[in-house]
């Protein structure tokens, strides 16, 4: 006969304890019954509630004689609707006690004997119930291998091995340090061989996030984390954490928690800077768009005094240029530039005033008097650096010019001469980028002559930027 | 009669003495008859037709008294005289030859057997002394039915009796054939019964209905004694049991259940089938005292239960923690 048929009664089991130690047996199985124990009535309330439901049955079986029954009570116990019953007694022994519990099958089978040792009666009882459902074997292939387990909530065992196991439906929960508890529920099959193989997952990391300012809004891996002042249990491992608060600049980092450790986090958001300063940090990419400047610029020129040496015409000669000369300027420039390079590649600046300025004619050594200085400069091959702040330009360059210098000057008659002198000279100036292409902005300009008579002009520009790609 | 497992030795002796009774009454009451003709509305008859020279009629009337009460010597040589003046000398012959055997002492044993040796005179060959071998089958047939339960049919032992009957051979073995088909019908009865209690033996519905339409039988043939008719009232209320017609089983079974507990028994589980619970309930609360059978605290405790009294648990516990193994209430 299958240990089954014993271990699994399809209908109630009735529970009968004839012994002086029936009561404590009785105790002893109800601490020790499960869920799926459901069809044994232990108690004499539970028997009573179900005879209580009990009626005539359709087919009465032994008491009509419409079926044979080896014995007496299998007649009744058919007629009830039990599966089977069970008469436990128990007797006390030199070790303690041994439980007997003799189960007759409503099915007409023999009966069967199973009996329990122990070193007190709750003991013996369990051993015996164990023997009545049956066992089965449990191999147990952990990770980590030293895991220890319990069976239905008990303390069962450790590590890998074969463990015997009462059959039925069991809950396996295997638990080591720094690794998740995982439970199973297994049925065990009397007389079988069931293989339980478990890896462990690491333990939760517990995690808390303290931030400030406190109205602050924390993503965990992309998820809203509620509550994150309260510890949470965390997946182990790498984890990305956001933190965003109003005027702050959002935290967004990787973070690593460890297992089975307590991270509480204290975070402090940097506040957001204004945001022309953030602006002002970086370059305005219309800084940066067209490579190709053309620049108009028009403002006014002082040309300081000294030694002129022009030829003033009928042999007279402009001597010195006692007074600066006050002169307006209209520049135009073709330039070339990357992001801090500046390239001048051609200029020509218009000066044209000088009214009223004393000079001397070195002939007569009178003073005279220039009704008119007017200048044309060149320049070309000019190159320096630039600097971008948002759409803000400010740059430096220098290189050489050539001045074609007219003076016109009166004492009692006209004078009239011409120079051509080289110049070193320098710009230094700002330009506003109104977009990709047009920006305004202002500079200065210094000149100096190896015959003295610097000058400096202030400038206001405007100017268009482009790129040529495509005109050729 | 089909039962399973073999019957307890107690049980077998017990049918074994009460069939015994009945063939010692029954032989008792052939031997007070021996020197007269039996008391029998036919016999009369018989007479007259004889004395009025009609002697086939009176053959044929000897013959049916024979048939009833063939343990009866004097019908023998009345049927044989008959006979030679109908003219069968053949089984006149048989019929002297029966009334010597059956009367070896007779005082008319000499006339007798100068009647006989007429009779062998005017015969070409003599009759042979022995049974006929289809009639000895017969006998041998109703030895066998009656022991194998077998009765109904033509095969069973109450064919085998007709074809004796139907015959013109007649002896005193036919008596006892009856007797024997009586008996065993008794014993099989009582197996049956026994068998419907004892949980380890199961009556069949076709036994107990070959039973009881053997026993019906019997009483188209003559009037049943009071245990016999007994007998077959239980047998046919087991036989509606088993059919599950519970109201007709609890109305055969309640007129021959009073006095007999397991009758009883069985009247109750009828009644409860039937759905009568309180009448039910009445009959099993006088059986269940004492010792009794688990099966009665058990129909108690459910027929109580259908009468929703809290009493039925109590009945059903002690059915179940009953450890009595006695074997009737």
């Amino acid at each position: 006969m299958c240990s089954s048929v014993w271990a699994n009664p399809k209908g109630p089991v009735f529970w009968h304890y004839p012994g002086p130690q029936g009561n404590a047996i009785q105790a002893a199985l109800l601490t020790e019954r499960t869920r799926d124990d459901a069809q044994h009535l232990l108690a004499s309330k539970e028997v009573r509630a179900y005879l209580k439901t009990v009626q005539f049955p359709d087919s009465p079986g032994c008491l009509d004689d419409s079926a044979i029954c080896a014995q007496r009570p299998q007649a009744v116990l058919q007629a009830l609707g039990f599966s089977a019953r069970v008469d436990a007694r128990a007797t006390r022994t030199d070790a303690g006690y041994t439980a007997t519990f003799v189960m007759t099958l409503a099915s007409g089978n023999k009966a069967k004997t199973f009996t329990g040792e122990g070193s007190d009666l709750e003991e013996a009882s369990r051993a015996a119930f164990n023997a009545l459902r049956g066992q089965g074997t449990l191999v147990l292939e952990l990770t980590p291998a030293d895991a220890s387990f319990r069976i239905d909530g008990r303390p069962y065992g450790q590590g890998n091995g074969r463990y015997i196991v009462s059959a039925g439906r069991r809950v396996i929960q295997i638990e080591a340090p720094k690794y998740r508890m995982l439970e199973e529920t297994l049925e065990i099959q009397p007389k079988t061989t069931t293989t339980l193989k478990a890896q462990l997952k690491p333990a939760f990391a517990r995690v808390s996030v303290v931030t400030e300012p406190s109205q602050s809004r924390v993503f965990l891996d992309g998820e809203r984390w509620e509550n994150p002042q309260k510890l949470r249990d965390v997946e182990p491992g790498k984890h990305t954490l956001r933190i965003e608060a109003k005027g702050h600049r959002t935290f967004n980092r990787d973070v690593e928690f460890k297992p089975a450790v307590e991270h509480a986090l204290n975070l402090k958001l940097v506040p957001k800077e204004a945001r022309w300063r953030q602006a002002l940090r970086t370059p305005h990419e219309d800084t940066q768009t067209h490579a190709w400047t053309l620049k108009a610029s028009l403002g006014g020129v002082s040309l300081r005094d000294g030694t002129l040496g022009v030829d003033a015409g009928s042999e007279k000669t402009f001597a010195t240029q006692d007074d600066s000369a006050g002169l307006l300027d209209l520049s135009l420039d073709l330039g070339y530039r990357s992001d801090h390079w500046i390239f001048l590649v051609g200029g020509i600046s218009f000066q044209l005033g000088g009214a009223d300025t004393e000079a001397k004619i070195e002939t007569i050594g009178a003073p005279v008097t220039l009704t008119d200085v007017g200048r044309t400069i060149l320049r070309g091959g000019w190159t320096g650096v630039r600097y971008s702040l948002w759409r803000i330009e400010a740059y430096a360059m220098g290189g050489v010019a050539l001045a074609l210098e007219t003076f016109d000057g009166k004492l009692n008659d006209a004078y009239s001469g011409s120079k051509i002198r080289p110049l070193l000279g320098a710009d230094f100036g700002v330009n506003y980028h109104f977009d990709a292409h047009l920006f305004a902005g202002t500079s200065g300009r210094i000149e100096f002559g190896f015959d003295g008579r610097p000058a400096a002009a202030f400038l206001v520009s405007g100017g268009w930027a482009f790129n040529p790609e495509g005109w050729f | 009669m089909h039962t399973h497992h073999t019957r307890r030795p107690l049980k077998t002796m017990m049918s074994f003495i009460l069939v015994c009774m009945m063939l010692f009454t029954g032989r008792q009451a052939g031997a007070e008859t021996q020197h007269t003709l039996p008391e029998d509305p036919l016999t009369q008859k018989a007479k007259d037709a004889y004395n009025q020279g009609e002697y086939a009629e009176a053959v044929r009337y000897f013959r049916a008294i024979a048939r009833k009460h063939s343990t009866n010597v004097v019908i023998y040589r009345e049927l044989a005289r008959s006979l030679s003046w109908a003219d069968e000398p053949e089984s006149a012959i048989h019929a002297y030859w029966q009334y010597l055997d059956l009367a070896p002492k007779a005082a008319d044993r000499e006339k007798v057997n100068a009647e006989l040796g007429l009779l062998l005179r005017r015969v070409k060959t003599t009759p042979s002394k022995e049974t006929p071998a289809a009639i000895s089958a017969a006998f041998d047939a109703i030895q066998k039915q009656v022991r194998a339960g077998r009765f109904t049919g033509q095969t069973g032992a109450l064919g085998a009796l007709d074809t004796i009957l139907k015959s013109k051979y007649i002896t005193p073995r036919i008596a006892e054939a009856e007797g024997t088909i009586r008996a065993g019908l008794q014993q099989h009865s009582i197996a049956a019964i026994d068998a419907w209690w004892n949980l380890e033996e199961q009556a069949e519905k076709n036994t107990l209905t070959e039973l009881v339409t053997t026993w019906e039988v019997l009483t188209e043939k003559g009037p049943l004694r009071d245990n016999e008719r007994r007998l077959m009232v239980t047998l046919d209320g087991l036989t509606h049991l088993s059919m599950k017609e519970y109201a007709k089983a609890a109305q055969l079974l309640g007129s021959v259940a009073p006095g007999h507990p397991r009758l009883r028994y069985a009247h109750a589980l009828a009644l409860i089938a039937h759905g009568k619970d309180r009448q039910a309930a009445g009959i099993l609360k006088s059986l269940a005292q004492g010792d009794a059978d688990a099966r009665i605290h058990t129909l108690l405790g459910l027929a109580q239960n259908g009468l929703r009294r809290g009493s039925g648990v109590d009945a059903l516990v002690q059915a179940l923690t009953s450890e009595g193994e006695e074997d009737a209430p």
